[in-house]
């Protein structure tokens, strides 16, 4: 497989890799990386890719992997805490700067979510996969993830009526 | 009419019912200006969705890393080679004397064997006198036991 072939093959889905890292690891900065990253072992690997029915199923499920590997390595290293608490005290000044303040809210409660159904949102309402391909992805059963689906859902429903109500107390 | 559709449709949508199509429909239905009050927030939620969507990396990929390997892989073959090499000129080699030499070193390892029999022989004739020591520290032991 040459440049050419492999670009055509990955490149359509560069962006969505993109934002599930950026998801998972916040800054833009890190996201990069990580795209950056995931997109060399993909390459390194590009005999294989072939062989992959689904190349951008296994391409996400790489994605997963790298971030949920990356916080690992972050809350077990305090140095990279320190840094990561730094970073968020930027994001934090960008926020306040930001006039869609109430899109940031939804932002934030999906962060809050648990990483399985943070994931599912991502890849349902932001990317629009089908349950089969996010069962791929996540190895679940489209029922499990219906189920994780919903609750995350709820709760963001949730959530945010009870912010709204906080302030028109 | 179509109120009641979209209300129906963001029950089974919080339900994790509803297919991408009509999920398309609730997206397409809360991107206009125009949504009644009760249904503020869930435009919010998909206003957040599409600006996630439209979020792009601008960052440029680089896997040109195949001229770099193909490098890596010739150097480290010269160099394995000039280390054989290396270790081929200073291992001294066995195999270039010439005749003569052959000979005269054939010559000398005959004279030292001679020479190490004649001081092995005259080392043996001094252990037999030393025998004798042997005898008279075993009869001592059986004295002063």
């Amino acid at each position: 497989m040459n440049q050419k072939e492999f670009t055509t093959l990955v490149m359509p889905f560069k962006d969505k890799v993109f934002r599930l890292a950026k998801r998972f690891l916040v800054s833009k900065d890190s996201a990069e990386d990580a795209t950056q990253d995931i997109y060399l072992k993909l390459w390194s690997n590009k005999e294989k890719l072939s062989t992959y029915n689904n190349v951008e199923a296994f391409a996400m499920t790489m994605t997963k992997n790298y971030c949920l590997d990356v916080l690992k390595l972050k809350s077990s290293s305090n140095l990279k805490i320190v840094h990561s608490n730094y970073k968020d005290n930027n994001q934090n000044l960008d926020k306040q700067t930001n006039v869609n303040d109430s899109v940031n809210i939804i932002h934030e409660l999906i962060n809050n979510l648990p990483k399985k159904q943070k994931l599912i949102i991502q890849l349902r309402d932001v990317e629009q996969y089908s349950f089969e391909e996010i069962g791929k992805i996540l190895e679940l059963k489209p029922t499990a993830i219906r189920v994780s689906l919903s609750r995350a859902r709820k709760t963001i429903r949730e959530q945010l009526l009870k912010r709204h109500q906080y302030g028109i107390n | 009419m179509e109120l009641t559709k979209i209300e129906n449709l963001l029950e089974s949508y919080f339900n994790g019912n509803t297919t991408i199509e009509q999920e398309q429909v609730l997206k397409t239905y809360f991107a206009q200006e125009n949504v009644p009050a009760h249904l503020q927030e869930y435009k919010l939620m998909f206003d957040y969705f599409a600006q996630n969507k439209a979020e792009v990396s601008n960052q440029p990929i680089q896997v040109k890393t195949k001229k770099q390997t193909w490098n890596l892989k010739w150097l480290s073959i010269a160099a394995s080679l000039v280390l054989l090499f290396v270790i081929y000129k200073m291992v001294p080699s066995t195999d270039n004397f010439t005749s003569a030499e052959r000979a005269e070193a054939q010559r000398a390892y005959v004279e030292s064997q001679k020479a190490f029999k004649l001081i092995s022989n005259s080392l043996n004739r001094g252990n037999k006198t030393l025998a004798f020591a042997h005898d008279y520290e075993a009869t001592k032991n059986k004295i002063f036991k």
